[in-house]
Formats: C-alpha cells, sequence, structure tokens
C-alpha cells in the first residue's frame, strides 16, 4: 500500500502466527527538496514532521553524549528544534543542515552544562599533566608502561572508566572527543560545528586522547 | 651527508617531534613524506611504538562504546511539542 510518502507493509509470520505492520520511508532525505528551507519557514507540516524524524537520532545522540540527565536530553532536542525553525532564515548552507542543528544542540547543551555544577571537572594544568614528557632533545623521560587493553579490566569497564574521564575532561576537549570519537563524524563537520579550526581541533583531540590514555592506563595498572 | 642519513634512517624526527603528528598520523592528514619519516621513527623506537599502540587502542576503545538511542516516543512528542510552541502568539 503507498501511503503519501510511505510504504506500508503487512507481513504474516506463520512461526509464530504474529502480523506485523512495517512501515518504510521510501523517499529521499527531506534536504533534497529543494524547497525544503522555504517550507521549514513556512511551518509545513510534512516537511516538519520528516525533519523531526531523520534528525531526531543523531540530534539525541550528540546532545545525550554530554549530557546524562534523560529528560533534560529530551528537553534540549525539542528546543533544538525550536530555535533552528525560528532561525531559520540564519542558515546560510555553508554546511549540511543537520550539522548547523547540531550546532546549535551543542550550544543548548554547553549551556545546560554549565547551569550544572561540577567540583571534578579537570582544568588545562591537570590536562598538561596527563601529557607525555621529553628531554631537551625531545627524547621521551621515561618508558611508557606495557599496557595491553585487551588484557587488564574488562572491555565493559574499561568503556565506563572512559565515560567517568571523558566527563571529568574541560568542555573543549570533551566536545572534541565526543564529536569525533565516539560519534565518529568528520573532522570538518566537528570543526564547524564547534567553530573552530581542523588544525585546532586536532591539538584539542591529541591533548584529550593524551590524557584519556594516561587516565586509562593509570586505572587500569591500580586495580 | 649526515642530514641525507639521517633523513634515510628516520632519525631526524625524535620522539617528540613523532609525537606531535600522532594525531595527523591516525586522521591520516600526514603529507606522504612525513608520514615516512613518522613511520621510520617508529619501527625504530620501541618506546613512540607502544605509544602509538596504546594511543590506537584508546580510540578504538571510544569507537566501541553503544551510542545512546532516543526513546521511540521521542519524535511524537518532539512534534506535539513544536506545534504548541509555534501555534503560540509571539510576544
Amino acid at each position: 500500500m503507498v501511503f503519501r510518502r510511505h510504504i506500508l507493509w503487512l507481513v504474516y509470520s506463520q512461526t509464530t502466527s504474529t502480523l506485523t505492520l512495517i512501515f518504510l520511508r521510501v523517499t529521499k532525505s527531506y534536504t533534497e527538496n529543494p524547497n525544503y528551507l522555504e517550507l521549514l519557514r513556512q511551518r509545513d507540516e510534512g516537511i516538519l514532521t520528516q525533519m523531526v524524524l531523520e534528525e531526531t537520532p543523531k540530534l539525541y545522540r550528540c546532545i545525550a553524549r554530554l549530557v546524562r540527565d534523560p529528560d533534560e536530553v529530551q528537553n534540549l532536542v525539542q528546543e533544538t528544534f525550536l530555535q533552528a525553525l525560528r532561525k531559520v532564515e540564519n542558515f546560510r548552507g555553508e554546511s549540511l543542515f543537520s550539522t548547523w542543528l547540531c550546532a546549535i544542540g551543542i550550544n543548548l547543551a554547553r549551556a545546560s552544562l554549565r547551569r550544572s555544577i561540577r567540583t571534578d571537572l579537570m582544568d588545562e594544568a591537570d590536562i598538561e599533566v596527563l601529557q607525555p614528557r621529553f628531554d631537551e632533545q625531545g627524547h621521551a623521560i621515561a618508558e611508557y608502561p606495557l599496557w595491553n587493553p585487551e588484557r587488564g579490566l574488562i572491555r565493559k569497564e574499561q568503556i565506563r572508566i572512559l565515560y567517568e574521564a571523558i566527563e571529568r575532561l574541560p568542555e573543549d576537549y570533551r566536545l572534541a572527543i565526543t564529536l569525533r570519537d565516539l560519534e565518529e563524524l568528520p573532522m570538518d563537520e566537528v570543526a564547524r560545528m564547534l567553530e573552530i579550526t581542523e588544525g585546532n581541533l586536532r591539538v584539542r583531540l591529541h591533548r584529550a586522547r593524551n590524557a584519556l590514555r594516561n587516565l586509562l592506563i593509570h586505572y587500569d595498572t591500580n586495580t | 651527508m649526515i642530514q641525507t642519513l639521517k633523513y634515510w634512517l628516520g632519525i631526524n624526527l625524535n620522539c617528540k617531534e613523532a609525537h606531535q603528528f600522532l594525531t595527523d598520523y591516525v586522521e591520516n592528514a600526514l603529507d606522504e613524506d612525513l608520514k615516512w619519516r613518522f613511520e621510520q621513527h617508529m619501527r625504530l623506537c620501541r618506546n613512540c611504538r607502544v605509544y602509538l599502540a596504546q594511543y590506537k587502542a584508546v580510540i578504538a576503545l571510544l569507537h566501541d562504546t553503544a551510542p545512546p538511542k532516543p526513546q521511540p516516543e521521542l519524535v511524537a512528542h518532539t512534534l506535539s511539542f513544536l506545534k504548541n510552541e509555534l501555534n503560540k502568539p509571539t510576544s
């Protein structure tokens, strides 16, 4: 059955005697509609629904990686769509629409994080301490411990520790790691979201990864 | 002569310099010449090899984390929220 822009499938399973309803979207992305920005400006219900359907998973992931409270994440997702619709004329097409949406979401998440007071956040000096040290000739001062992540703590426990460590990183580092290494978004997209150069992003990633490695090894070899 | 020899042996890049290129290396952003020098340093320096392996392991672990998924009702809630908010008279 073709229902507007969707195909509705009715599948009957003989083994379980159940009738399953499958609702498949067959249209291209809403952004492939040449008039999608104008339609969003006009609050066209069809395009608005398509946008929310398509963008919610990515937007949710970006925000939920930063803000842990699920209710707050839900509020921020909704607020992001609202802000985007209210200022859609500000979108100049210099990035993907989804990148622009995530950038709004990240800014809202940042503001939310600033409202929640944490006392155990690291600062730039803490990050510096976690970087490797070199002598005047540029040689490493100490031998790196032989750490094999496959053999230490179980993976689930390592991931839990990583999450705790990421939450303690200064905001700029946390955002870089979250978007590039957790969300695996392309470098240029992350740089655009954070409004920094790719070179600057690489520096942040480098320092954050060094810090995480150090924290993880320290924890792994002390348990 | 010494510089050329150092270049071919990959020892014109010390540990500190090689370390600065770690992110560019794993992000595949090094030009061919620098990539060769970096890899040559890694071949000759066990300590930096250890560090590179650990650095990559941390990234692999980060990639391994399960992405948070929205509750199924979030889309419907969002659409209803937007409808209410957008229909409110603007002050």
